[in-house]
């Protein structure tokens, strides 16, 4: 089952373990305690019977039901309980269910059903531990520890294996947040979620989409640990009994296509006295609107402090204080709290939010208004009334002054760029009047989809031919939008640039300006600096190498030199230009009198669609953003040679999905080859499908095809 | 260890070789100097060896300061006095952060990791680390190696003679200049040496890493008792001492041997396939498990066993039926050693031999699917201990031959709407089947046909239709008849049509640099070969073929031919290799040979309009 964890705890908080034994028994204590809850006789496991259309699978999971216990007032409780009962039918199925695997801490209850009905209980015992990820269907997405192993005996294809994982654990600010698809790569005949939970210290919250089955809820019927219901508990539960095996097709999203559930419990109020903002949030955590208000003031509260900077001309200003923190943090300077900036190694992970409260921070040091916003992802259809889950949730900043959005979410991109990512997002913009009135202080906007313009790939080539064989290439690349935010980190391996960032873009004036920034040590901030530095620089032999195997679709042999003409990362109209001279040797074909080219050393490397991509297309293709990709192509036609088969390569599709066209002009003893590759939409439902694989397909036919040069 | 756990390889085509072309990047870290240092000493009345090793590690990558170095344990040896300091004279203890281990899936009891680590601040910077490992049985002693897993300014090992043992060295890819005598009392060899190879396609470290084995003669004093192995009798003596701890308890073999024997199949037969169909290959190490085999009739209970176990299974088994089996044991192609080298080095597996006045047959559970006599590719040739009551027998297992282990396609083409359409029918024999056997098995039942279509278009055709498979069918030749076309694969410009037969053709594809130290390995011998007929269209005549190829040396063979035979094409392609490790001598006609087929896969057939 393909299952997303999303077990969230809070940030610095720990993750404590109790009772962390692991027994072999005949009677475990996982299998007691789920008689107390289920009773003797679960009738979710009756079956043993598999549907005949699923009986070419390799096993089926006749059950899977996982039960989770919140059932203390005073702190945040957990006991987990999860059941699977496995069908096995054939060897491969035998090998995947040889070794079983479940984590430290867990009490565990293996049972293997005979097809004579014989039951034959597994020792646990014996066991070791692993340090390699395990098969999916072992994986816990409520508990996390390390995996151990044991082997089980006299395993037979038709036995079912019936096992229980119990795992108790504790954590005073604990979190639940998931994610859950249910469907799968094997089928599953049953998947249940019983929650019990006490109704006054917790709130839960749940939502189904694409289809999903709905939970129920069923206040004061739940259990406590006892097994005795208690009017004070709430459950709710989830059932599907629908099986859904995921499917296979090319630019499918799971999350888009396949039913799915989020579900979140946070206690209602902070059990324990705390001034920590980052706890309060968590807290706060319900639905979408509140969930994100409270973002905001926290955002707010955390960052307004410490306004001392005179007011500088605005432009200037922001600039400055982008750069300070985009490549303050490339540096290395990484940022324990707002007012704390220190150096790390660890430079390239940052996460969003803090990313953004720093620039937060330094705008109102500058004393520069500005607005947090929140925004919702755009991969399924999500509303006000949506489960507020702190993965999904990216955050900017509006800046009134400029009429301009700030999405922090790399260096490498203009911070005002709108990323692929966020295109079709909703946005919540906590406005700063209105602090005081939760009801009003959130704007709610639809961020635009972006056309393909804005995702540009141009690539200008000069190419020649020697010997007859190799091609020399003379290449200019223009990258912009998604485009120059995958390429960036590959072509600035040099840190040169930085440096340039570092000297001329303000960071040093931010970092002196600071009063409260460790790095504001003028002397220590250099020493500090050195390190990163040198970091970089070690890193520029592993990135060269990444870089050259960038051009391997155009058969590489040697890059002779590249170069960084404009690292785009200072408007949103820069773009990221480089242009690199290489050959790619013995990859012209020859036919008698004739040299061959293939077309892909021209316009590299194209999808190929399969047979499977191309009949009844069921789900709907997510290419995650639109797209442009132009080629601009002189080819220096060797003396004594003509190209011959020019027209061939003159084609044309375009429909309102996507767009190819290619031509060829031959001027003198050049061919100037034009072509031009259009993602018109990002997402593209079943039923136009056939239009993109249209294009794509003869993207890729003509990238098959070889230019013909004629000696004369 | 007597475990061997074989890993299935899937190769899908002819492409054997994609060797980085770019250059290396640099090792993060380089040892200044890396000191071992052995010795023996008694411990309450029990004679222990000591290694002391001592080493400087260097930071050379300022994006990579964390060293962390795994020291392997077990119940048999430990680890102590561990320090780490600026220099020789500031070494302080430091706490040593061990772990229970699982090591390549195998089920271990007493393994443990053990990580030498310290956090470089800035590169330059060196640090020093001591330790010690004691192993106290003897018997197990494990080489010294003088090459690491970074390169080394000055590695050496120093073997200090002792007054309770005499003990010879045995070196491994050490010249004799490289050891020399101390006053007498110890013997020193030095090497400065570059770092453990991570070429593709390094053999084991066996192969090429100098290290030398300690090889206990004779006590020399009474003070002290220790048991070791001083000969090839000390090591069968040894795996008997073992061997007999078996549990005999076999009473459900009586039934498995009576339905065996009730088949009416060859007996022997049977009783390979029967293991390898019915018997899960699970590997363990429980102490000295990792020699005794599970019982018969535990291995049968539990349905599982490793390579101990189902041999002895096969062996109980084959005597209930009244034949000579015996346990066997192997080092597989791994190991770099023979039965001259007295160690348990020698050997990570074990199997079963069947022997009559004419011949020997060696049977392997684990290699599930693998038929009778068709040795797979890790252990054909390689030296084996056959036991024989208190006596053994050296021998050596059968080298695979190539006949017997082949892929081959034949296929009917003709070219269709610029596409060349093939009719084929691809055979597998031997180690060849035998995979693709374990993929198709193991991949997944709804995979099965994807993964046939993938083994059958390594040749970069599509397949429209596989028509008929044997794969699942028991001891045969495996055979896949299909349709497939090469699209895009003609370029037609007036009166002629441009074509490959074979697009991507090549067999490997770049070269082996010529400073290369290390043989290449194979995991296998090969032996393909690729032959279609293209029928020339109607109207069009053959004006060009390119030049054939025709090499063959000491380690491989390939031919390339392209004839016209009545207006159709005959395509053929033979790659054979003789032998499972090339040696840096032969990288020169390796790299020839790539260059000659980039030049013959360059070249076009050329057919032209009547």
């Amino acid at each position: 089952m393909k299952q997303f964890l999303k077990l969230t705890l809070i940030a610095l908080l720990p993750f404590f373990l109790v009772n962390g034994t692991l027994n072999a028994q005949e009677k475990s204590e996982a299998y007691a305690d789920y008689q107390l809850i289920f009773g003797k006789n679960d009738s979710d496991f009756e079956k043993s019977e598999i549907p005949s259309e699923f009986m070419d699978s390799d096993y089926v999971v006749i059950g899977q039901k996982t039960y989770l216990n919140l059932d203390r007032e005073s702190r945040f409780s957990i006991l987990g309980l999860t059941r699977k009962r496995v069908k096995i039918l054939t060897d491969n199925g035998l090998t995947a269910f040889n070794e079983i695997y479940f984590q430290k801490g867990m009490d565990i209850d293996i049972k293997i059903i005979k097809q004579s009905g014989e039951i034959v209980q597994v020792d646990p015992s014996g066991s070791i531990e692993v340090d390699r990820n395990v098969p999916k269907i072992y994986q816990n997405q409520f508990y996390n520890e390390s995996y151990v192993k044991i082997a089980v005996p006299n395993l037979e294809k038709g036995d079912i294996i019936d096992f229980i994982e119990e795992y108790d654990f504790y954590n005073e600010e604990l979190v639940i947040e998931v994610f859950n698809s249910i469907s799968s790569e094997v089928p599953v005949l049953l998947e249940k979620l019983v929650i019990d939970t006490y109704k006054s210290p917790m709130n839960t919250y749940f939502k189904s989409y694409n289809g999903a089955p709905e939970f129920v809820r069923q206040d004061g019927k739940g259990l406590n640990r006892k097994g005795e219901q208690s009017s004070k508990i709430n459950r709710i539960v989830f059932t599907n009994e629908v099986p859904i095996v995921k499917k296979e097709e090319i630019w499918s999203r799971e999350y888009e296509n396949s039913p799915f559930y989020k579900l979140a419990i946070v206690p209602k109020e902070i059990p324990y006295e705390t001034n920590n903002d980052n706890h309060k949030l968590y807290y706060k955590s319900s639905n979408v609107t509140a969930g994100l208000a409270e973002f905001a003031i926290q955002i707010r509260k955390r960052y307004l402090n410490n306004s001392e900077i005179k007011k500088m001309d605005i432009d200037m200003q922001v600039e400055t204080i982008l750069n300070g923190v985009r490549f303050g943090i490339m540096l290395g300077i990484y940022v324990v709290s707002p007012d704390i900036w220190e150096f790390s190694r660890d430079y390239r992970a940052l996460p969003g939010p803090i990313f953004n409260g720093i620039f937060c921070n330094l705008l109102d040091k500058y004393d520069i208004p500005f607005e947090p916003v929140v925004a919702l992802n755009n991969y399924y259809n999500s509303d006000d009334k949506d489960i507020f889950t702190h993965q999904e949730m990216r955050v900017g900043t509006y800046i009134p002054a400029l009429k301009k959005y700030y999405w922090m979410v790399d260096s490498y991109s203009f911070p005002s760029e709108l990323p692929s990512s966020f295109q079709g997002s909703t946005i919540y913009r906590y406005k700063n009047s209105t602090l005081s009135n939760e009801k009003n202080f959130i704007s709610k906007e639809k961020l635009p989809f972006l056309g393909p313009e804005s995702n540009l790939y141009q690539v200008i080539s000069n190419i020649s031919i020697e010997n007859n064989q190799d091609l020399v290439y003379n290449q200019s690349h223009n990258f912009t939008g998604y485009y120059k935010i995958r390429n960036t980190s590959r072509f600035l391996y040099n840190t040169d640039y930085v440096l340039d960032i570092y000297e001329n873009r303000g960071i040093k004036d931010i970092n002196v300006l600071d009063d409260y920034n460790v790095a504001s040590k003028a002397g220590e901030f250099t020493g500090k600096f050195k390190r990163p530095y040198e970091a970089y620089q070690d890193n520029e032999v592993k990135k060269l190498e990444n870089l050259k195997k960038w051009y391997e679709e155009f058969n590489i042999t040697e890059l002779e030199n590249y170069k960084v003409h404009d690292i785009g990362m200072f408007s949103n109209k820069d773009s990221l230009k480089v242009s690199a001279n290489y050959r790619a040797d013995n990859c012209l074909k020859r036919a008698g009198k004739n040299i061959l080219i293939p077309f892909q050393q021209m316009i590299g490397e194209n999808v190929k669609l399969e047979e499977k991509d191309l009949k009844e297309r069921t789900e709907t293709a997510y290419l995650d953003h639109t797209k442009n990709i132009v080629n601009n192509i002189t080819l220096a036609i060797p003396e004594g040679y003509k190209l011959v088969n020019a027209d061939e390569f003159n084609v044309t599709v375009d429909n309102d999905i996507a767009s190819f066209k290619c031509s060829i002009e031959l001027l003198g003893n050049k061919a100037i080859i034009t072509s031009t590759k259009v993602y018109k939409q990002a997402i593209v439902k079943p039923e136009n499908f056939s239009k993109l694989a249209e294009m794509v397909t003869l993207c890729y036919d003509l990238s098959k095809k070889n230019l013909v040069l004629s000696e004369i | 260890m007597l475990n061997f756990r074989y890993q299935y390889m899937v190769v899908f085509c002819f492409l054997l070789l994609s060797i980085d072309v770019y250059a290396e990047v640099k090792d993060p870290f380089k040892y200044n100097f890396y000191d071992t240092s052995v010795s023996f000493e008694k411990e309450k009345g029990k004679l222990v060896a000591v290694y002391t090793i001592q080493f400087e590690i260097e930071a050379l990558d300022a994006s990579n300061l964390n060293f962390v170095k795994q020291i392997h344990y077990d119940s048999r040896s430990d680890i102590d006095k561990v320090t780490k300091g600026v220099s020789s004279k500031k070494l302080k203890r430091v706490n040593f952060i061990t772990s229970d281990a699982e090591q390549d899936g195998i089920f271990h009891s007493d393994l443990r990791i053990g990580y030498l680590e310290h956090k470089f601040s800035r590169k330059g910077e060196t640090i020093q680390f001591e330790y010690m490992m004691v192993y106290s049985d003897l018997r197990f002693l494990p080489p010294v190696y003088l090459q690491q897993e970074y390169s080394c300014s000055e590695s050496v090992a120093t073997f200090i003679d002792s007054k309770y043992i005499e003990y010879n060295l045995r070196p491994y890819h050490i010249s004799e200049t490289a050891i020399t005598r101390e006053n007498e009392e110890r013997t020193v060899i030095s090497f400065n040496q570059l770092a453990f190879s991570n070429e593709d396609g390094a053999p084991s470290i066996g192969y090429y890493a100098p290290h030398v084995f300690i090889i206990p003669n004779k006590l020399t004093s009474d003070e002290v008792t220790a048991d070791f192995v001083s000969s090839i009798d000390d090591l069968y003596k040894n795996y008997k001492l073992f061997t007999s701890q078996t549990n005999k308890d076999n009473s459900k073999i009586e039934e498995i041997a009576k339905k065996i024997s009730d088949s009416g199949e060859d007996n022997i037969k049977s009783t390979l396939y029967w293991v390898e169909d019915n018997i899960r290959y699970i590997a363990f190490e429980y102490d000295l498990m990792g020699f005794i085999p599970e019982g018969a009739d535990k291995v049968l209970e539990n349905k599982y066993g490793d390579c101990k176990g189902m041999a002895n299974l096969m062996k109980e088994i084959l005597v209930q039926l009244g034949y000579d089996a015996r346990l066997v044991w192997i080092g597989t192609h791994d190991k770099a050693y023979d039965y001259t080298l007295p160690s348990f080095y020698v050997d990570n597996h074990m199997i079963c031999a069947v022997l009559s006045q004419s011949d020997t047959i060696y049977l392997d559970g684990t290699e599930s699917y693998g038929d009778l006599r068709k040795y797979a590719s890790r252990i054909s040739g390689r030296p084996v201990m056959i036991e024989d009551g208190d006596s053994y027998i050296i021998s050596r297992l059968p080298e695979n031959k190539l006949e017997e282990h082949s892929r081959k396609i034949v296929a009917k083409g003709e070219i269709v709407d610029n596409q060349i359409v093939l009719d084929g029918v691809l055979q597998s024999e031997g180690n060849y089947n035998t995979q693709l056997k374990q993929m198709y098995y193991n991949v997944g039942h709804k995979k099965q046909e994807w993964l046939i279509n993938n083994y059958v278009r390594s040749h970069k055709d599509e397949v429209v239709e596989i028509k008929q498979s044997n794969i699942d069918v028991r001891d045969t030749i495996g055979e896949i008849s299909y349709k497939s076309r090469i699209s895009n694969a003609i370029t037609e410009l007036q009166n002629q049509l441009f074509f490959s037969p074979d697009i991507n053709g090549i067999l490997f594809s770049s070269d082996l640099k010529s400073e290369r130290k290390v043989p290449y390995k194979f995991s296998r011998i090969h032996n393909s070969s690729l032959e279609y007929t293209i029928a020339v269209p109607t109207g069009y005549n053959v004006e060009y073929l390119p030049k054939s190829i025709d090499i063959s040396n000491a380690f491989f063979d390939v031919q390339i031919e392209l004839k016209n035979v009545n207006n159709t094409i005959n395509y053929t392609k033979i790659f054979k290799t003789k032998s499972r490790l090339m040696p840096p001598s032969l990288f020169e006609q390796w790299n020839s040979a790539v260059k000659q087929m980039e030049t013959f896969f360059n070249d076009q057939i050329i057919l032209t309009k009547l």
